[in-house]
């Protein structure tokens, strides 16, 4: 079907708690998806389950075509920066390129060490001396030198101030449009990602909200005042925020021709921020359900 | 990978080197020092056991070197610190820190990543103990002539010949599976210890069961019964009892237990206690009676003793070294089961 991640009925169970449950979606080639939700929504399981790190409980995840638990092949298109950017303390930086460039086939060195002289990072500096942006840096560079199709980055920016935020994706976005790249980022703030993510992949409480490209999902949506609402399905009501209005979603097709569309159309951010609180109020009740028999 | 092995485990792998060189020189030198006053107190010209033909000559050697069985018996401690040390971190580390997420998405297969890993630390440890193995047992040659110490003991057994490389592959592979299935590196390095030290003791029984034991049955006299002394100068002892012809048995030693048996079987041939002679040649003893030659003689007593004779060593050296070597596969195994199953 030409996805680049596929993942059918997915689910992964720790221990007696599902961390994502029967989640199904699709990610096209070259695109670059804010992989967004709430602490402990289920991102990093679902970045370690397209990583092969780990193995679904339920359902199947493919990745170019392959396991990425078992394939190697495809392991080898597969690139990851793990949370907390994981370095060995005691590798200066250029170590840490060598490890990439002994363990990996299509390694670039040049791409990578030109990422660290850029940045003004001194190759004999010990990783374990690094900051949390260098640090950043040093795991993308060894991360893009291997050339992975697919990039996955689990919160990248997490221990970035907002100007090595801004820094740090403007130094990731040239490298994909050269090398058509996939980038899946995490995130629980989708402000860091929305002005360069093409699709937007939403968890929330272990189940995928919203998967498709940020245009689809704009036009698909719009804020109206809680009484206009008619024929769409509503997601959030505004839930008494300030400022809040009722969000809806409108299915592209159900739109009679001539009628006008109802409402504004939302940010990124409130579409977001509409999805969230639909989740937590439907977790709440489940919850309450279960306390009071 | 090999390289990225080599990286990480350089540190510790050349401390290793530095301990294990510094070993082998003061080994080198204490055998040539002790292979000479050997030869110049005239040792290697007695008959084995020359601790017993040349006792005078022995005891000049043993008073020369009465501190250095201890000193062999010292690197027994490393193939535990090696199981705490090198091999429990070896997977247990990266798991604690995260890094596996970093090793592991590289295009090297786990098990291929866990495989170099060991091979190149079982590598560096498997030639330096060997080293100091036959270093030890080169050693041993002169203390074991000198009636010092014997390759049969367990503390020996374990430093000398073939077997610590096998000890400290074991210790390692312990401490990789440990670290591997625990994740932690403290109870890694705890449980790595527990178990090690469980197969060196396991080993320890096991050991006087290798081979059949050989069998030695002497005349006793009253004197062997009381003193109890060590029937045998060299080899692993694993039982001795006195009997009399009748087939009393007399335990080890005379003791409060059998002395009642005792004083029956030599009532029995005319001999009782009261007419015995004082034999002991401890004055604090005098207070006790013993039975009399006389009395040893006329109810037959025997000692009865099983044991390992030294020159089993070689044998029992290859005998322990496939047992822990089956043992470092099985280790391995479960460590590599856990890496390339951890969903992490």
């Amino acid at each position: 079907m030409g996805g680049i991640v596929e993942a059918q009925a997915l689910g992964r169970r720790y221990k007696t708690t599902w961390a994502l449950r029967d989640s199904t979606f699709t990610i096209p080639e070259g695109a670059i998806v804010a992989l967004v939700g709430p602490n402990g929504a289920g991102k990093t399981t679902l970045l370690h389950l397209m990583a092969g790190l780990s193995r679904p409980t339920k359902g199947t995840i493919r990745v170019l075509d392959g396991d990425p638990a078992s394939d190697l092949d495809t392991l080898r298109r597969i690139g990851l920066v793990a949370q907390n950017a994981p370095l060995y303390a005691s590798f200066t930086v250029a170590d840490m390129l060598s490890l990439g460039a002994h363990t990996n086939p299509r390694w670039d060195n040049d791409l990578a060490y030109q990422r660290i002289d850029a940045l003004g990072i001194p190759a004999g500096q010990k990783c374990g001396s690094l900051s949390g942006g260098q640090r950043a840096q040093v795991a993308l560079a060894v991360a893009l030198g291997k050339r992975p199709d697919v990039l996955l980055l689990d919160e990248p920016l997490a221990s970035l101030d907002p100007l090595a935020r801004m820094e740090f994706v403007e130094s990731l976005l040239p490298a994909a449009a050269g090398l058509r790249q996939t980038i899946i980022l995490s995130s629980h703030l989708v402000n860091d990602l929305e002005r360069f993510c093409t699709h937007l992949l939403l968890l929330a409480d272990g189940h995928v909200q919203l998967s498709d490209s940020i245009e689809s999902i704009i036009s698909a949506h719009r804020l109206v005042d809680t009484s206009d609402v008619s024929a769409a399905t509503i997601i959030d009501d505004g839930g008494g925020r300030a400022g809040g209005r009722t969000l809806v979603c409108e299915p592209a097709g159900d739109v009679e021709p001539g009628r006008v569309r109802l409402g504004d159309l939302p940010s990124v951010e409130d579409v977001v921020i509409a999805y969230l609180s639909r989740a937590a109020s439907a977790r709440a009740a489940r919850l309450a359900a279960v306390r009071t028999p | 990978m090999m390289w990225v092995a080599w990286r990480q485990h350089r540190a510790a792998l050349m401390t290793f080197a530095v301990i294990i060189v510094a070993a082998a020189a003061y080994l080198a030198y204490l055998g040539v020092r002790m292979h000479a006053s050997i030869g110049d107190l005239g040792l290697d010209a007695c008959a084995a056991p020359a601790a017993r033909t040349c006792p005078g000559a022995a005891a000049v050697f043993r008073d020369s070197y009465s501190g250095i069985p201890v000193q062999l018996q010292a690197l027994a401690l490393i193939p535990p610190l090696l199981a705490m040390l090198v091999g429990a971190p070896l997977v247990a580390q990266e798991l604690e820190r995260g890094t596996q997420r970093l090793a592991w998405m590289q295009s090297v297969s786990r098990r291929r990543w866990l495989l170099v890993k060991v091979s190149l630390v079982m590598a560096f440890v498997g030639v330096g103990l060997l080293v100091v193995g036959m270093l030890v047992q080169w050693c041993c040659g002169p203390l074991v002539s000198a009636g010092m110490a014997s390759r049969l003991e367990p503390l020996i057994f374990t430093t000398a010949g073939i077997v610590p490389a096998a000890y400290g592959a074991l210790a390692l592979s312990i401490g990789v599976a440990s670290g591997a299935l625990l994740g932690r590196l403290l109870p890694a390095m705890v449980v790595a210890l527990v178990v090690f030290l469980f197969v060196l003791v396991a080993a320890m029984f096991l050991r006087p069961h290798y081979a059949p034991s050989t069998t030695l049955t002497q005349p006793a006299t009253s004197l062997d019964l009381v003193m109890a002394a060590a029937p045998i100068q060299q080899g692993m002892l694993i039982s001795s009892e006195f009997v009399t012809a009748n087939g009393v048995s007399l335990g080890r030693g005379a003791s409060n237990t059998n002395m009642p048996a005792l004083r029956k079987a030599c009532a029995d041939v005319g001999k009782p206690f009261d007419q015995s002679e004082n034999i002991t040649p401890d004055p604090s003893l005098t207070a006790i009676t013993f039975p009399s030659d006389d009395c040893a003689r006329l109810i037959g007593l025997t000692r009865v003793t099983q044991y390992q004779p030294e020159d089993m060593f070689w044998r029992f050296q290859l005998t322990e070294f496939v047992l822990l070597a089956v043992a470092s596969v099985l280790f391995l195994a479960a460590a590599l089961r856990r890496v390339t199953r951890l969903d992490t």
